[in-house]
């Protein structure tokens, strides 16, 4: 692999991991709060773009520029829709299975395979190329031949932009600290007058919303189909799972971690997206089965 | 009939998965590639020169070394992130198997070892799924009566007690993903064989999730997961989440089959050879350091309580000594009568008589169903006593005890001492110690105070 192709590689692996940062944030937090791991994670990220794409395109889209209004438009669609659906999977799927973990594992993948079947009926393609809110931005030169797509770099800027500062407002506002008292003794913080149901509820919103970002972020950069959430899901898991959840700063570094790892494979000679797959995949099976006992470290 | 000997294929895959999800709680979402190892496996063995019998054989134990690799893989790991490991497999495996899939003639014509041919037709096929659902059915059937079962139920129920009482977790979590892994392997070669086909559209994740559903209806009745897995087979798409759902409600716990058990003579509880000596020891846990040289002795035959205010490390202490021990918290296995507990903890491999030492050292009835808090302790300590570990350590063992029940376990840890154990004992009541204990130790500020130090704890 040449230089050029390895930094534009990196670049866009970068772009990519950033999103699974934001993903990965989501799983992170409902898993502090509530023990659970968000199974359907990855089709409600599918599911707020296919949604707003759905309110605001119809169900046969293409991708041609879009005006301003509706760039803008299809972000808080997708934002909303994603936090809808993150609070409606727990509601339904997790919260009445949640004394027992083979129910809520397997009532979450249910929760997931609905949302997938649901999309399925408005969106038949195998795939579908999504307009791009950000617009045509073309390549950056770097000199010596070597180019960057712009586009990764508004996505790398934007997605650790969000991804920095939900983890700071987690750390240093008062939200964020009913949030860890929750997460550390749920039934201590209860008994202070803590509302522990709506936070987890907020939680779980907040998961979403950044679910469907990312997507918005992920979706344009290749076609998307109502069966690829579950992967894109699985990867983001990886992404939080690398640095053993051990912090929320450390679950954004996994995402560029595993991102710009993937970038790399893809663009390697002779090997790519199958190959990238079942290097994350193999790497979750292990990360999963080797996960230190006892919960998280304290924020 | 294709429908239906497919459909009782992917039955015994159901009833295969039934000991790991129903006994020990395990959540395997891996099952769907089992399948793909045995259908692959099959193909590719018989492409390669094998007799289809022979292959289909060979895929099987492919898929029972598969299910155990497994098993260890997440022999560690909590449940949730279990079904995690195994749901990134199942996802992993169509990857990993050519994308066009492989071909044989279905309707196929084979020669069996007994110089006969025999036309593979689709009631062929009925007749070897009913055998194979058979086999698993009586492989669970076995699991729910014997040690294994009690093992698995264990590990379902309080993992740390499991490990405190020496159930080889790994080696079980192998053994139950490996039974998972042969049936649903030679569930996956069957479904190829006739299907003529081997495609990874049917090993895929979702075959996976289907199959662990049909597995919790079938821990309330067999039958409910086999109408799980037809309905799941033949109901359109839209509805499949509903009918997984329906499943996850239908689970219930599974326990073993009752035990046959016939009261025999009472052994004399075993002797044993005590004694504990630790000199300066140090723990340090969150920063904190809880003990600072620590001093302690128990002599073989004697009961030595450890006496200290709250939080002064006397549980912590109990951790870093070498004895078997009983919790401060309730701990048990709700789901096993006092019986099998008892002789989990023998790790004896069928039935012992010197169980009954042991509950009669309690005076805890062998199949009694809803122990009160005092007589679950005092099994607690039984369990621990029939470690035969020679030192023995009890964490508060008399808390929610009745006068009576006070009385019994005083009587059991006198019997255990005279047996040559060595029995240390953490207990608030002062009084009480001083009566049964030959010696007192003192945890104050981390070090071992003389009795006068009492005095000042107790003030």
């Amino acid at each position: 692999m040449s230089g050029a192709v390895a930094i534009q590689a990196l670049v866009t692996g970068l772009a990519t991991g950033a999103a699974y940062g934001l993903i990965a944030l989501g799983f992170a937090l409902v898993h502090r709060l509530t023990g659970t791991l968000a199974f359907a994670h990855g089709d409600v990220v599918t599911g707020g773009v296919l949604i707003g794409v759905l309110a605001l395109l119809g169900a046969t889209p293409i991708a041609t520029p879009l005006g301003a209004g509706k760039a803008v438009a299809l972000v808080l669609v997708a934002l909303v829709a994603g936090a809808l659906l993150s609070v409606a999977v727990y509601v339904v799927a997790v919260r009445p299975l949640r004394a027992h973990a083979l129910a809520w594992v397997a009532g979450a993948l249910a929760a997931g395979l609905a949302v997938r079947e649901l999309l399925g009926v408005a969106f038949i393609q195998e795939a579908y190329a999504l307009p791009d809110p950000l617009g045509t931005p073309g390549v950056l030169g770097l000199g010596d031949g070597v180019t960057v797509p712009v586009r990764a770099l508004e996505v790398l800027a934007i997605g650790l932009a969000a991804g920095v500062l939900v983890e700071r407002l987690l750390a240093l506002t008062g939200a964020g600290a009913v949030m860890r008292a929750v997460a550390d003794d749920a039934g201590a913080a209860a008994l202070l007058g803590v509302p522990t149901e709506r936070v987890v509820l907020a939680a779980f919103a907040l998961a979403g919303a950044l679910a469907g970002l990312a997507g918005v972020l992920i979706a344009p950069a290749a076609p998307i189909g109502v069966g690829d959430g579950v992967l894109l899901g699985l990867k983001a898991i990886t992404a939080a799972l690398l640095f053993r959840l051990a912090s929320l700063p450390l679950v954004l570094a996994g995402g560029l971690v595993l991102g710009a790892a993937e970038g790399l494979i893809l663009a390697w000679p002779g090997l790519g997206a199958r190959w990238a797959d079942i290097a994350i995949l193999a790497l979750l099976a292990v990360l999963a089965a080797t996960r230190p006992r006892g919960g998280l470290a304290p924020a | 009939m294709t429908d239906l000997a497919h459909e009782l294929y992917l039955f015994a895959a159901v009833l295969g998965l039934l000991a790991a999800v129903g006994l020990a709680g395990v959540p395997v979402l891996a099952q769907s590639a089992f399948v793909a190892v045995g259908g692959f496996g099959a193909l590719r063995l018989e492409q390669a020169g094998l007799p289809i019998g022979g292959a289909l054989l060979a895929a099987t134990a492919l898929g029972a070394v598969a299910g155990a690799l497994t098993g260890l893989l997440i022999a560690r790991a909590e449940p949730a992130f279990a079904a995690l490991s195994t749901w990134a497999l199942a996802w992993l495996a169509p990857l990993c198997f050519p994308t066009d899939g492989l071909v044989r003639p279905a309707f196929d014509t084979v020669q069996t070892p007994f110089g006969t041919t025999l036309e593979l037709t689709p009631g062929v096929h009925l007749v070897a799924a009913v055998v194979l659902c058979g086999l698993a059915a009586l492989v669970v059937h076995r699991l729910r009566a014997n040690a294994i079962g009690s093992d698995a139920v264990a590990l379902r129920e309080d993992p740390e007690l499991a490990r405190e009482l020496r159930v080889p977790i790994a080696a079980r979590k192998a053994l139950l993903l490996a039974l998972a892994g042969a049936t649903g392997a030679a569930a996956g070669a069957g479904i190829a064989i006739l299907l003529g086909v081997a495609a990874p559209t049917d090993a895929s994740p979702l075959l996976a999730l289907e199959l662990l559903a049909a597995a919790l209806a079938a821990t309330r009745h067999p039958l409910l997961g086999l109408v799980a897995i037809v309905a799941l087979h033949r109901a359109p798409d839209l509805i499949t989440p509903l009918i997984l759902l329906a499943a996850v409600l239908a689970r219930r716990p599974l326990g073993l089959r009752p035990d046959d058990v016939v009261p025999a003579e009472t052994p004399p509880l075993e002797p044993a050879r005590g004694g504990l000596e630790v000199r300066d020891l140090h723990v340090t846990r969150g920063g904190r350091e809880i003990l600072r040289g620590f001093d302690l002795t128990v002599a073989a035959g004697e009961i030595h309580a450890l006496l200290g205010p709250n939080g002064s490390g006397k549980s912590t202490t109990i951790d870093a000594l070498p004895v078997a021990r009983t919790f401060q918290r309730d701990a048990g296995f709700p789901s096993l009568t006092p019986y099998r507990q008892v002789l989990l903890a023998l790790r004896a491999p069928g039935h012992d008589e010197r169980v009954w030492t042991y509950l009669r050292l309690v005076g805890v009835p062998a199949e009694a169903t809803d122990l009160g808090t005092g007589e679950r302790r005092l099994l607690a300590v039984a369990r621990a006593a029939a470690t035969g570990a020679p030192n023995l350590a009890f964490d508060e063992p008399a808390v929610g005890m009745s006068a009576e029940e006070r009385h019994r376990l005083a009587g059991a840890l006198r019997q255990l001492a005279a047996s040559g154990r060595a029995v240390l004992i953490v207990e608030h009541d002062l009084r009480w110690m001083t009566v049964l204990a030959d010696q007192i130790t003192v945890l104050e500020d981390g070090r071992a105070a003389g009795v006068d130090a009492l005095a000042r704890v107790y003030a």
